[in-house]
């Protein structure tokens, strides 16, 4: 194709600039939306990964007991007797950096003369000088860091650095500085910090326990001999994995959070694609007279179709480019969000910066580019198809679409169904989940130019006794303009519907943990140790502290909790150890099993309970057993009842002391309730448990309206991002429904042009534009309440089961719908002012002779 | 090669014809009804002759020329140019037939906005050729010339006057070199003498470069140098043979 061709369809582009802009505008923000929630997704399992990776080192399995800790005499009898080697002891964990809040580091306990073959080559120690490493072994308390991570805390060889584990806090030295060379291992090791075996032991208070003993071991025939020697060797209760699933299992579990946030940010894309679709057609529409003439000179169907293409293809191209820019600069701020919900809810995990991946990039270029696409192949295609002649007249594509809505109607509820039918056919699988809502949510869309028409019918009256002929008028050409109106109402209304959605899942939400909390923190007082992980207190509070606590005058009743991991080939199973005391048992809210008679059989260890989420994910009720590794191999439980529980959705197995005593064996307690006795002087006791606590540790003393409060403040914090994603794609809702519905009137203006010519007044035109802008808002806002209401239904009850396992109680509060109905008068509104004023500045004649 | 109907043809396929035209029919569905606007109609137009189409608003002048130009098709019969039957051409080789052979003049709408006026003269050329040489610009310059615009190449279609614009389309639709000019009332929106001018150019280019002219006109005047006056009335073409 000529130059020549080319320039007569692609002038007409800067002869609009707005157009281009809105289009670009549209791409951007989808594809920014989707970068940044995937960079951010992507550098948080990432920083996780590395992190995991840099600590396995070259380790291929190890060796650990089930409630995750292994004798060291294990340990000696596997490398001295049977001669097993390489093998090292690790003892690991997470502190806290007292003096820098927000900071936590991750403890790599390890015995410096074997470990080489395991990690020596990503620590790069082999480069540090040796008086330091001796200091390590000969000096306890030191520890070495990463030379980054020290720079940035302004710490040096010899500073003491602050490390808090659970309420203890230990005083280290720093003796060395790990240099890492390549970028990827520097941000490995970013939160590590090494210590020699025996400070590891210390500060985690493990005594003469190790967390695991690490082996190499060949995949050859020499090493399938070796596991089947070392198996036989292994005592009860222990058990040889390989390294590799730990990282697996752990990353399964954000799986669902992240998913959640993929699909919120691919919501917003749709809505880009709405706008694209909107822009194009409009460039379409604008240009028939042009497409007309070409073809009546002769240039093909292709090659118009080329034409339109390209040029969608270049504001997909540029608005692609813009929207990675902007993923990039939002990912930075997300990855914040992003990260600290997984640190309240999965595990502790230090994020320092955005990790930029070409993959991500990549598939954030494809999704513009697809999105673009797909949203000009329609209008493309209809610009196209049509005869020379008829895409002169534009009543005819009016007059198609007023033919096919009853039908596209009925193919709409086809589709409704068919969303319903595979929303219940899905079982627990989230993609289709949201493919079924998406499903049902593109046959409202279908359902909409039917409904216009019939609410514009039965409006028209009013508005004619309202506003006189001109309201009839607004009234009348929603419907008469269609094909336009209904794209720009429909996708107003999705947004919306969608927001809509989003926020009655949130407080739903809310509203349920706030009723579990109300009936759950009865007791005066909670005492526990800090924890890194705010939804598992795995921490625990020094046994002489607990000793003395329960010692207290006043007190009628102490209450125990305390929570280890199994830790096994099937990965992580959470235990909650619980101290059940009389005034806590009707606390509990039961989904299953007798509320009567529960407490008792749980409390002679006969037993256990699992939180609704554990319950919904292993497919397990009451009456069924489930199968425990324990000190002396795997055991079955009866399951006597399911609890509702909003604390973790990994959920969680609740056994009694009688029990865990029974079958495991470890210490401490994590939390401690306490009920005043009756007339007691509440404030008196909260004095004498701080009183109680030695210097150096610190122990967290909170109310029951105190923790109700900060349990909140926490499960706030986790929403925060879904929160942030809610806005922005209302944002990029907002912003797509004012291009729809300003290119709309923009595109009239030849039409208002005719009505001033007639003698409308400035006034009155600007008045119609802004009655009928302000109409279409209505319209998609009351469309917006049915389709929210279904798409909360689904979110609350469907996708949110299957994501976390969690029945919520349905809280639609008026407000949000409210909110909706409002927002979208104000869009349509805002819309309406720029052509309204154009209309009414510009002379007559500028506005008869604008095509 | 097309095939023809042997029957009820046998004098019209023996003169040398550019333009044939074999029981037209052209009806519109508007609603459940059908209305017939051309009723089986036949013409044979001879290379270089100057052909117009008179008749009342709404009688099918329009209708008639979109189907002779491949805008439209007929729902019954056939068209002929030289040799070719257009209707029985595929879409997409009805666009390249018009792109190659058949020069356009409407009413309104005519020039493309986004294009300079030189621009617009050479359109065509570059659809037919592929790419521009000297010579098409030179082409170009010498109809834009010829039609009195030669100094106005730069400017934009909405900065003329509608005889300014009406001049080039006409510049435009010879560039190509057409076997047929087909012209929808080009007089149809400009004042009585602007109109006579444009009459008179198409008469002495048409003239000049042996072109065939089929132009629909509501002007009077127009017959003045037509070869044949045809009249469209009642679904009818009527040739008038006093003048
Ligand atoms: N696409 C269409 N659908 C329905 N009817 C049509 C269509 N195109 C033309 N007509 C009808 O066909 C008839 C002839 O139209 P046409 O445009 O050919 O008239 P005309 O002779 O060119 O009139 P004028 O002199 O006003 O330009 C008119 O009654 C018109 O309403
Ligand atoms: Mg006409």
């Amino acid at each position: 194709m000529g130059p020549i061709l080319w320039k007569s369809f692609f002038r007409s582009l800067f002869h609009h600039p707005w157009q281009l802009v809105f289009s670009l505008i549209g791409v951007a923000l989808g594809v920014g939306l989707v970068v940044s929630i995937d960079l951010a997704n992507d550098s948080a399992k990432l920083s996780f990964k590395l992190s995991t990776e840099s600590a396995v080192g070259r380790t291929t399995h190890h060796i650990t007991g089930s409630d995750g800790t292994v004798s060291a005499d294990l340990y000696r009898q596997l490398r001295i007797e049977k001669g097993i080697r390489p093998s090292a002891p690790i003892v690991e964990g997470y502190a806290s950096a007292v003096n820098f809040p927000g900071y936590s580091f991750r403890i790599l306990g390890i015995d410096l003369v074997v470990d080489r073959p395991f990690r020596a080559h990503l620590t790069g120690m082999e480069n540090l000088p040796l008086l330091d490493l001796t200091a390590l072994i000969s000096d306890p308390g030191t520890i070495i860091l990463s030379e980054d991570m020290a720079t940035s805390l302004g710490l040096a060889v010899g500073n003491s650095l602050l490390l808090r584990v659970g309420s203890i806090t230990h005083k280290t030295e720093i003796v060395g500085l790990l240099k890492p060379q390549d970028r990827l291992t520097k941000l490995a090791l970013a939160n590590f910090c090494i210590t020699d075996i025996a400070t590891a032991q210390e500060i985690f208070h493990t005594e003469d326990r190790l967390h695991r003993i690490d082996l190499i071991i060949a995949d050859d025939k020499k090493g399938t001999a070796q596991l089947q020697a070392i198996e036989e060797f292994l005592p009860q209760g222990t058990e040889i994995i390989r390294s590799s699933t730990r990282a697996e299992h752990i990353e399964t579990m954000m799986r669902a959070f992240q998913l959640n946030l993929t699909a919120l940010s691919l919501f917003a894309l749709i809505v880009g694609m709405f706008i694209i679709y909107n822009a194009i057609t409009f460039s379409v529409v604008r240009r028939r007279q042009l497409i007309g003439t070409l073809r009546c000179l002769g240039v093909t169907r292709s090659q118009i179709f080329t034409l339109i293409l390209t040029e969608s293809m270049i504001v997909g191209i540029i608005g692609t480019l813009l929207g990675l820019l902007i993923g990039i600069l939002l990912g930075k701020n997300l990855v914040h969000l992003v990260s600290r919900a997984i640190n309240d809810l999965y595990f502790v995990l230090s994020v320092n910066s955005l990790e930029i991946s070409f993959y991500s990039i990549f598939k954030g270029m494809g999704l513009g580019l697809c999105a673009t696409l797909i949203a000009s192949l329609g209008p493309a295609l209809e610009a196209t198809a049509a005869s020379p002649r008829t895409i002169v007249t534009r009543s005819t594509i009016e007059s198609r679409v007023q033919k096919m809505s009853p039908k596209l109607a009925l193919s709409g509820i086809g589709m409704g169904v068919l969303g319903v039918v595979l929303l219940s056919v899905s079982g627990k699988n989230i993609i289709l989940s949201y493919l079924g809502l998406f499903i049902i949510m593109l046959g409202c869309i279908m359902v909409t130019p039917r409904l216009i028409t019939s609410i514009m019918g039965a409006l028209q009256p009013i508005a004619l006794r309202v506003a006189g002929i001109l309201g009839s008028y607004a009234a009348r050409s929603i419907s008469t303009n269609l094909s336009r109106t209904s794209i720009a109402i429909a996708a107003l209304m999705i947004a919306l519907a969608s927001t809509i959605g989003v926020g009655v899942m949130i407080g739903s939400f809310r509203t349920s943990v706030i009723h579990w909390l109300d009936t759950l923190l009865k007791a005066d007082f909670y005492v526990s140790a800090p924890r890194l992980v705010a939804t598992r207190g795995s921490a625990s509070l020094d046994e002489e502290l607990v000793t003395r606590i329960r010692a207290i005058e006043g007190i009628s009743h102490v209450g125990s909790y305390q929570w280890f991991d199994i830790v096994g080939r099937q990965g992580r199973t959470p235990i909650g150890v619980m101290e059940v005391v009389a005034p806590s048992r009707k606390n509990y809210i039961f989904k299953q099993g007798n509320p009567e008679t529960i407490w008792d059989t749980f409390q002679q260890g006969k037993g256990v309970l699992l939180s609704e989420p554990y319950a919904f994910r292993h497919n397990l009720n009451a009456g069924n057993n489930i199968s425990l590794r324990t000190e002396s191999g795997m055991k079955d439980f009866p399951v006597l009842g399911v609890f509702v529980s909003y604390n973790s959705d990994q959920g969680v197995v609740m056994i009694s002391r009688t029990l865990f005593k029974k079958f495991w064996h470890g210490k401490g307690v994590s939390a401690l309730w306490l009920y005043a006795e009756e007339g007691a002087d509440s404030g008196a006791i909260e004095q004498k448990v701080r009183n109680l606590i030695p210097p150096g540790q610190t122990v967290e003393i909170r109310s029951n309206k105190l923790l109700r409060l900060e349990t909140l403040r926490i499960f706030d914090r986790t929403f925060a991002i879904t929160a942030v994603m809610r806005l922005l794609a209302m944002i990029v809702a907002f912003i797509g429904v004012i291009t729809a519905l300003m290119a709309l009137q923009l595109e009239r203006q030849r039409e208002f042009g005719i009505l001033r010519a007639t003698g409308f007044t400035p006034y009155q035109v600007s008045g119609l534009i802004l009655v009928q802008t302000g109409l279409m808002g209505v319209v998609a806002g009351l469309l917006a309440i049915p389709v929210g209401l279904i798409t909360a239904l689904v979110m609350v009850f469907v996708i949110n089961r299957r994501s976390f396992g969690w029945t919520l109680q349905l809280d639609a509060s008026p407000e949000i719908f409210l909110h909706a109905v409002l927002l979208a008068i104000l869009a349509a509104i805002l819309a309406g002012v720029v052509p309204a004023i154009k209309i009414a500045v510009s002379p007559v004649s500028a506005a008869l002779r604008d095509e | 090669m097309p095939k023809t109907d042997p029957v009820g043809d046998m004098q019209m396929s023996k003169a040398p014809s550019l333009l044939r035209l074999q029981n037209v029919s052209k009806s519109f569905q508007e609603g459940s009804r059908e209305r017939i606007i051309l009723d089986s109609v036949s013409l044979t137009v001879k290379p270089g002759e100057i052909v117009v189409l008179l008749g009342k608003s709404g009688t099918g002048k329009t209708t008639l020329l979109n189907c002779i130009g491949g805008i439209d098709l007929p729902s019954d019969g056939q068209v002929f140019i030289q040799e070719t039957n257009v209707t029985l051409l595929s879409e997409q080789e009805r666009t390249l037939f018009r792109r190659n052979h058949i020069g356009f003049v409407f009413q309104f709408f005519n020039l493309l906005p986004t294009l300079s006026v030189e621009e617009n003269v050479l359109l065509p050329l570059e659809l037919k050729k592929g790419r521009l040489t000297r010579e098409d610009r030179g082409l170009a310059m010498e109809l834009l010339d010829s039609v009195g615009l030669g100094d106005r190449l730069k400017s934009f279609p909405d900065r003329l006057s509608g005889g300014e614009q009406q001049r080039i389309a006409i510049a435009r639709a010879l560039v190509h070199d057409p076997f047929l000019l087909l012209a929808d009332e080009p007089t149809g929106n400009l004042d009585f003498d602007t109109g006579l001018q444009i009459l008179d150019l198409l008469e002495q280019l048409s003239r000049r470069n042996g072109k065939t002219l089929v132009m629909a006109t509501h002007s009077r005047e127009a017959i003045g140098f037509a070869d044949r006056i045809l009249t469209v009335k009642g679904n009818q073409l009527i040739e008038n043979s006093g003048r």
